[in-house]
């Protein structure tokens, strides 16, 4: 099942990176590479490449800025910068530390970057407030509304609103280490990965546990479905989707296990308005299920490194791609 | 299904999780520790110094006396983390799987740095560094463990020894013990502080030194994890090795020097230090039934893991012409078999533990019973 019939051959655009991907954006109707080796790669199906240096080191994080028309990237150079789609590069802030995690909501127009404890919340282009957790954040997440933000930590995470300077938050505690985190479009569920391999969960109303392992590896990649029924995850040999309908989430529920391979599945995105979920696999391959009918497509071939960057364009007729290995490509769907 | 730490031991033992580790060459990690003052910086700054060609990625706990061009320097917390997995000593450094992932960004295809050197604080316990090489996956597949090196200070460690449990636990831990400050240190005090080393841990390669003056192949490549690299786990079962001054073990029985050490009792009773570390060496020549051994072994470390810091082995199997190696930290223990025995090698099982509360009775008993 591979060689020539890989949709990118057919329809799509092979991309040399030059360097690992550590994300891609759709932004202003161009894809935008975030890269292992500090520069931003901005494309489109149908027209040239540009590659901008925008740290002196690696990007280690991105997220689309809220005016919608520009890229926010964190480097280990400890900058966090503004890269418009054209590659103009404008700074907004300096630590020495690393900038971690970055997340934005076009909603509120905030955006917060972790930086080893600290979560620096940013406000019209300047810095508002910090919130410092007991240990190094290990994921941001916003809910779809931009008010309130999930932090996860070493025993636990803690949500607040952003907004809110003295805001002490809700503690959730679990023991152990948490990563990667998503809030649903509800607001109603917070799931985090763990060290260990697993997901945990908090139905936020009541704060009910939930705990959803068998993993064999960590999940870096979380994605909601548009209507917010679905959550795929990466860290298995299949991308495991998890139900969030009825009173109950996924609890006592079977996920559905999609297009197991040899290898792990280390990217996920759902199609922006359908039930289609792209899912990046560790030898590079990158596949295509489609929930109503069953169907299954490949979509690009194994190559040399693990899918790092995955991303659906806004209308979602163009997926963006890009490995640890600097190979990327745009495949028209 | 809930995933578990279980003890990794088995014939065949676990590979590199090929997944993940896709075409690059994993990275060589060099851990250096000791007390505060016995001369890390000096040795790191030497080691960025040295015209070797190589860049590496260096993470402190502090910036400071450290920087060289074109070398990366990173920032750690030494955030310690337990594994929520059951197992009381399964611990591992939180910042350091955070940090190495972001390094391997900058890495990506062209490769910016040759090797990673972790440096602790003077206060830190070494085995949540360790583990964090064999415990995360990810980490795993991109680094390589090469070697935890342990500098002290000649002058002070007696006392440190006696008072502190780090500081017998890095000596403990240590592949590589570098004694410094040698020249602010009589001879024969010398001796009685390598006697002491030596009673904690009769593994790693013991080196004196002056203000960091080492060979840096003594220290750097040393694939002391390596399985396939374990070559002698105690450098007094060599039958060349070359007793001098700088050998700490001559403190008894020492009329038959011509080296037979069958039944060599080593120091483990004596100099036990105040924290109860010590180490037991246990040699048989009598082949080593796999069925037996491996099940003890198991078994041993899931019940006294947090006491068992680290262990190797060498063990001769019937019918069997390669030799199956063995190491340890706590709880998780790897094996597998490697070269063969050479023609004019004897076929002796050699088994090392460095610990608390060991009992060397029960642990001979134990591993005499796993005779063929």
């Amino acid at each position: 099942m591979r060689g020539v019939s890989a949709r990118v051959y057919e329809s799509g655009k092979r991309l040399a990176l030059g360097a690992s991907a550590t994300s891609v954006h759709w932004i202003a109707g161009r894809a935008l590479f975030a890269l292992g080796d500090g520069a931003v790669l901005s494309t489109h199906s149908a027209d040239d490449n540009q590659r901008v240096t925008v740290h002196d080191g690696a990007i280690l994080c991105a997220a689309p800025h809220p005016d919608g028309v520009s890229l926010l990237t964190g480097g280990d150079d400890g900058k966090l910068n503004i890269v418009s789609a054209n590659g103009a590069i404008e700074p907004l802030f300096e630590s020495r530390k690393w900038i971690d995690h970055l997340v934005a909501a076009p909603n509120t127009g905030l955006i917060v970057a972790g930086i080893g404890k600290e979560a620096v919340v940013f406000r019209e282009g300047r810095e508002a407030h910090r919130f410092t957790y007991p240990t190094s954040i290990g994921g941001l997440a916003f809910d779809a509304k931009g008010r309130r933000l999930a932090a996860t930590h070493y025993n636990g995470a803690t949500l607040r609103y952003a907004l809110m300077s003295d805001d002490k938050g809700v503690a959730l505690n679990w023991a152990g280490s948490h990563l990667a985190c998503t809030l649903s479009p509800d607001a109603d569920y917070l799931v985090t990965a763990m060290q260990e391999n697993s997901l945990h969960g908090w139905r936020l109303p009541d704060k009910t546990d939930l705990r959803m392992d068998g993993y064999p590896n960590k999940t870096r990649s979380f994605s909601w479905d548009k209507r917010g029924r679905w959550l795929a995850t990466s860290g298995a040999d299949s991308a495991i989707v998890w139900p969030f309908t009825g009173k109950l989430g996924p609890q006592g529920k079977a996920p559905p296990q999609l297009i197991p391979r040899d290898g792990l599945v280390t990217a996920v995105a759902f199609h922006p308005t359908e039930e289609r979920l792209a899912i990046g696999y560790s030898d590079g391959a990158v596949w295509l299920a489609t929930f109503a009918s069953q169907g299954v497509d490949e979509l690009d071939e194994p190559g040399e490194g693990a899918v790092s960057a995955l991303a659906w364009s806004a209308d979602g007729t163009h997926l963006a791609v890009g490995d640890e290995a600097g190979r990327g490509a745009i495949i028209t769907v | 299904m809930s995933p578990r730490l279980a003890p990794t031991l088995a014939a065949g033992a676990q590979r590199r999780n090929s997944y993940l580790s896709g075409m690059a060459k994993p990275v060589p990690v060099t851990v250096l520790t000791g007390f505060l003052g016995a001369g890390k910086t000096t040795l790191l700054n030497r080691i960025l110094s040295e015209p070797h060609g190589k860049k590496y990625a260096v993470i402190v706990n502090e910036f400071g006396e450290i920087g060289i061009d074109n070398d990366l320097i990173v920032d750690a917390d030494e955030e310690v983390f337990e594994m929520n997995n059951g197992c009381v000593c399964c611990t591992v450094r939180g910042d350091l799987i955070r940090i190495i992932e972001g390094l391997m960004k900058r890495q990506s295809a062209k490769g910016a740095f040759d090797a990673i050197l972790v440096e602790t604080t003077g206060l830190a316990k070494p085995a949540p560094v360790a583990q964090t090489f064999f415990v995360d996956a990810d980490v795993r597949a991109k680094t390589s463990l090469d070697a935890i090196v342990t500098v002290v200070d000649a002058k002070h460690v007696a006392g440190q020894l006696d008072t502190s449990e780090e500081a017998v636990e890095q000596i403990a831990f240590a592949d590589v013990i570098l004694l410094n400050k040698t020249d602010l240190v009589p001879a024969a005090d010398l001796a009685a502080v390598e006697r002491r080393i030596r009673a904690v841990n009769p593994t790693a390669r013991l080196h004196r030194m002056q203000r960091g003056d080492i060979p840096l192949d003594t220290i750097l490549n040393i694939g002391a994890f390596d399985l396939a690299r374990v070559t002698e786990i105690d450098p007094h079962f060599l039958p060349d090795h070359d007793c001098d001054d700088s050998c700490a073990h001559h403190d008894h029985d020492h009329d038959n020097h011509g080296h037979d050490h069958h039944d060599h009792d080593h120091h483990d009773h004596d100099h036990v230090a105040a924290s109860g570390i010590a180490s037991v060496s246990l040699t048989t020549e009598k082949p080593i039934d796999p069925n037996k051994l491996l099940p003890w072994l198991n078994a041993l470390t899931q019940a006294r893991g947090p006491d068992i810091l680290r262990l190797k082995g060498i063990f001769a199997f019937p019918d069997e012409p390669k030799r199956f190696v063995v190491q340890g930290v706590h709880m998780i223990v790897e094996g597998d078999t490697q070269r063969d025995w050479k023609p004019e090698e004897k076929r002796v099982s050699r088994l090392v533990f460095i610990g608390r509360n060991l009992d060397r009775k029960e642990l001979e008993d134990a591993f005499l019973a796993c005779a063929a």
